[in-house]
């Protein structure tokens, strides 16, 4: 990515009745992001289209939870998830998050839409509570792919034993 | 995404509007002088041109965008228009509205989805959902509200009715299975009740003939002892006759005694009369002297005299002897004769001692007669009655019989009763139905795991092999492992390792030992579900027919002498490995078959005649035995033939599809 601008820890705000749409291609290419978009993440249309999507990536979103999403997505079912991102200054943004697969005339998936809302404030405490545990599990082990595995294992306990199925867990916050 | 531009088309677009924003700027400066003024003029003219030109192609790039979305093409947005000048503005305008609008409409389908999953919890959010927005929200919202609320009502009120259908189910079959246990034991006591009751007979018998040898006895000793009595009687009247015989006699020896006294008074007269005659006699012979000569003759008869009075004196000392002895001997009889009739008095008390004792006896003995006489009337009675227990006991066996078919029949109709009933519940409707895929049946191991190994985390799970008695592609039926009691609600992953299937689950319902399980997440292809039932049915109906040869091989090893198996621990048409099965199955294809449906009365036959072989074996009646062996071997190759039919025929079906 060509801006790593270190986070400022700013945290940005997004307005009550803002919805925040982007879409990418089968492999997270984006190919369009709205106004909101442009406006919160600090770039010019011509600065993300083309872009992976994970150039909003904030290094406090546990890897698990992408995981997850991506599983969730490809499997052609849709998912909400609480997504901590970062814009292009550095400072971040909290969202509510809801991931659709577009499908064409076959049924095959050609690409996801992302609607982001404005979340509350406790589910982003909560969210971000959990998030930082799961970030120190991956973290804990020294191949990526253990600490994965075991921030994924921690995440569907807490899923498990906090509500039963990831959805009723979102939907809990 | 069908993108109207491109991002050459923006920069090209970006050089025109800031042509036209210089020409603008330029005309409203009024820093043109005169002289450039056509020189402007012709640049503005260009510059309105160029704007003309672009500002057209960019409205032609917004009109086809929103012809696409007026043809139903949500995901087109109007791209690289910026967000400046008119056309950049209904561009932002035009896709600000489509965003929204595509927002909702992908949270409509998602809430709708998850819906008509049952999954009540995915609503949608309002936060972003503003304007009208909100108000469909909310009416989306209250409708997939009220949904949740009449499932959760219908889904309780079948949990209720499944729960009520299974408790009466399984209350009467635990009578049914009382009755037939109750009939079986009943049917076993019969068998010795018939043996006791002829024992008893045979004893009441020996009884009753016993009591009539001692009531003969008896009857002589109670005559004995009248003879006795008789005797003592007379006895008695003998002795009273001697005493007072010995009175008599005691009376003569007195008044013999009186008249000794007598004569010995008599003799002391005499003697005192001899005295004197002697005296006289003395006197005389002395007065004969003097008187001489003349009194000589005198003297003669004086003397003569003399010796009379002498004779008389000593025959009365002589006699007065004799009477004393007399005397002596009479107070000596008398004496005896006292002794004697104390002796009889003696006697006679004792015989009436006898006497009583005598009569005492007679009574008991007749007491003893009269009871003896019941003892064997009633020994009598009860040989009477064990004939008619006999006959009872033969009833009760029949009755005991009809008992335990009636009692088998009625637990088959209950649990045919609960399947339909069920099937019809949970099929009435998709709404009722837990399960949108067909119910496949299979015959699968496989092992569930507590919650906890949902995450693949062996420690925190306990796992338990069970078998699979039908799949689809969201759920299962199972045997509920023993040993576990888990209620519905709880979070299970779901192994079949040889099919390398685990998919989390939940239990649903829980059907007299069978786990209904939901599966969450993906649900498993329809192909490898069918598979699965085309492979494993077929392997179950050859379990089937291997377990049935093995049963009837049993059966003829006990008949042979060679084991010995309890009726009681035999195996049922519904507890042995095909029954569990056959009554849990749901899958219509199955169900429909014929071969399959006539099934039930081709197997219950099977257990019913090894029952029979073994409860003839108990009774010891080796023929009865014998003749069920051969009906049992008749009913296997029967079932087996039906096995092999319903395989044939499921081959067939499945061929069609």
């Amino acid at each position: 990515m060509a801006e790593t601008r270190p986070l400022t820890g700013v945290e940005r705000m997004l307005g009550k009745d803002d919805i925040i749409v982007s879409k990418t291609d089968p492999k997270g290419w984006i190919t369009y992001a709205n106004q909101v978009f442009l406006d919160i993440a600090g770039y010019a249309e011509n600065e993300v289209i083309g872009k992976p999507h994970n150039i909003l990536r904030h290094p406090d979103m546990p890897r698990c939870v992408f995981k997850l999403l991506w599983d969730t997505i490809q499997a052609g079912e849709e998912i909400f998830a609480y997504v901590i991102n970062r814009t292009k200054t550095g400072d971040h943004y909290w969202v509510f998050a809801h991931v659709t697969p577009t499908f064409d005339g076959s049924g095959t998936i050609r690409g996801y839409h992302s609607s982001r809302r404005a979340p509350r404030r406790e589910a982003v405490d909560a969210a971000a509570a959990l998030y930082r545990q799961l970030r120190q599990e991956e973290e804990r082990h020294d191949s990526p792919k253990d600490g994965l595995a075991a921030s994924a294992a921690l995440f569907n306990r807490q899923i498990v034993t906090q509500a039963g199925t990831y959805e009723d867990f979102v939907f809990s916050l | 995404m069908k993108i109207s531009s491109s991002l050459s088309d923006a920069a090209a677009a970006a050089a025109m509007a800031a042509a036209a924003a210089a020409a603008t700027w330029m005309l409203s400066s009024g820093r043109i002088g005169a002289g450039a003024t056509a020189a402007a003029a012709a640049l503005f003219a260009l510059a309105a041109i160029l704007f003309a030109r672009r500002e057209g192609a960019r409205l032609a790039k917004i009109a086809a965008v929103l012809e696409a979305v007026s043809a139903g093409d949500l995901d087109t947005r109007a791209i690289g228009l910026g967000e400046r000048g008119p056309s950049g503005r209904l561009a932002l305008a035009a896709n600000g509205v489509l965003d929204r609008f595509e927002a909702y409409a992908r949270e409509v389908r998602g809430v709708l989805e998850a819906a008509a999953q049952s999954r009540f919890k995915r609503t949608i959010r309002p936060e972003g959902m503003l304007g009208d927005y909100r108000v469909y929200v909310d009416a989306i919202n209250l409708a997939t509200g009220r949904m949740a609320e009449g499932e959760a009502a219908v889904s309780a009120m079948i949990g209720n009715i499944d729960k009520q259908v299974v408790e009466t189910i399984d209350g009467v079959s635990t009578l049914t299975t009382d009755l037939v246990n109750a009939a079986e034991t009943m049917a076993g006591i019969t068998t010795s009740v018939d043996t006791d009751t002829e024992a008893a007979a045979a004893a009441a018998n020996e009884a009753y003939a016993s009591a009539q040898s001692v009531a003969a006895a008896a009857e002589e000793l109670h005559a004995s002892i009248n003879e006795i009595s008789d005797q003592v009687a007379r006895s008695s009247v003998a002795t009273r006759d001697a005493v007072s015989r010995m009175s008599q006699t005691r009376e003569v020896i007195d008044r013999l005694g009186a008249a000794a006294d007598e004569i010995g008074q008599v003799v002391s007269l005499i003697g005192d009369i001899a005295s004197q005659t002697n005296l006289l006699a003395l006197n005389a012979t002395i007065e004969a002297a003097r008187a001489g000569e003349a009194g000589k003759g005198f003297a003669v008869v004086a003397g003569e005299v003399k010796n009379l009075a002498g004779q008389s004196g000593r025959s009365a000392t002589d006699i007065a002897a004799r009477v004393a002895t007399i005397q002596t001997v009479v107070r000596d009889t008398v004496a005896m004769i006292d002794e004697v009739s104390a002796a009889i008095g003696g006697m006679d008390q004792t015989t009436t001692s006898i006497s009583a004792a005598v009569e005492e006896q007679t009574a008991a003995t007749r007491e003893i007669a009269r009871t003896i006489a019941v003892a064997a009337g009633q020994a009598e009675a009860v040989k009477g009655r064990m004939n008619s227990v006999e006959a009872s006991v033969d009833q009760a066996d029949v009755a005991a019989g009809a008992v335990t078919a009636a009692a088998a029949l009625m637990d088959e109709t209950l649990n045919g009763m609960r399947k339909q009933l069920t099937k019809a519940i949970r099929t009435s409707s998709d709404f009722t139905n837990r399960r949108k895929g067909l119910r496949r049946a299979v015959m699968i191991e496989g092992e569930v795991i507590r919650a906890g190994a949902q995450i693949r985390d062996p420690a925190s799970g306990d796992r338990y092999p069970t078998v699979l008695n039908d799949l689809s592609e969201d759920g299962a039926m199972l045997a509920a492992p023993p040993a576990t009691s888990w209620p519905v609600g709880t979070q299970l992953s779901l192994r079949i390792p040889s099919e390398r299937i685990e998919v989390a689950a939940t239990i649903v319902a829980d059907s007299g030992g069978m786990l209904h399980l939901a599966f969450a997440g993906q649900p498993l292809s329809s192909e490898q579900v069918d598979r699965i039932s085309a492979v494993t049915v077929p392997r179950m109906l050859n379990l089937a027919k291997d377990d049935h040869r093995a049963f009837v091989a049993r059966i003829a090893d006990a008949l042979a002498g060679k084991s010995t198996i309890a009726p009681a621990s035999l195996s049922t048409h519904h507890t042995c490995r095909l029954g569990k099965w056959y009554d849990n199955i749901t899958d219509d294809r199955l169900m429909g078959l014929h071969a399959f449906k006539t099934l039930l009365e081709h197997h219950r036959p099977v257990h019913k005649f090894g029952r029979d072989v073994l409860v003839a074996l108990a009774a010891g009646k080796n023929d009865e035995a014998a003749a069920a062996m051969r009906k049992l071997e008749a009913a296997s190759v029967q079932v087996v033939a039906v096995l092999d039919q319903v395989a044939t025929d499921f081959a067939a079906v499945l061929s069609r599809k």
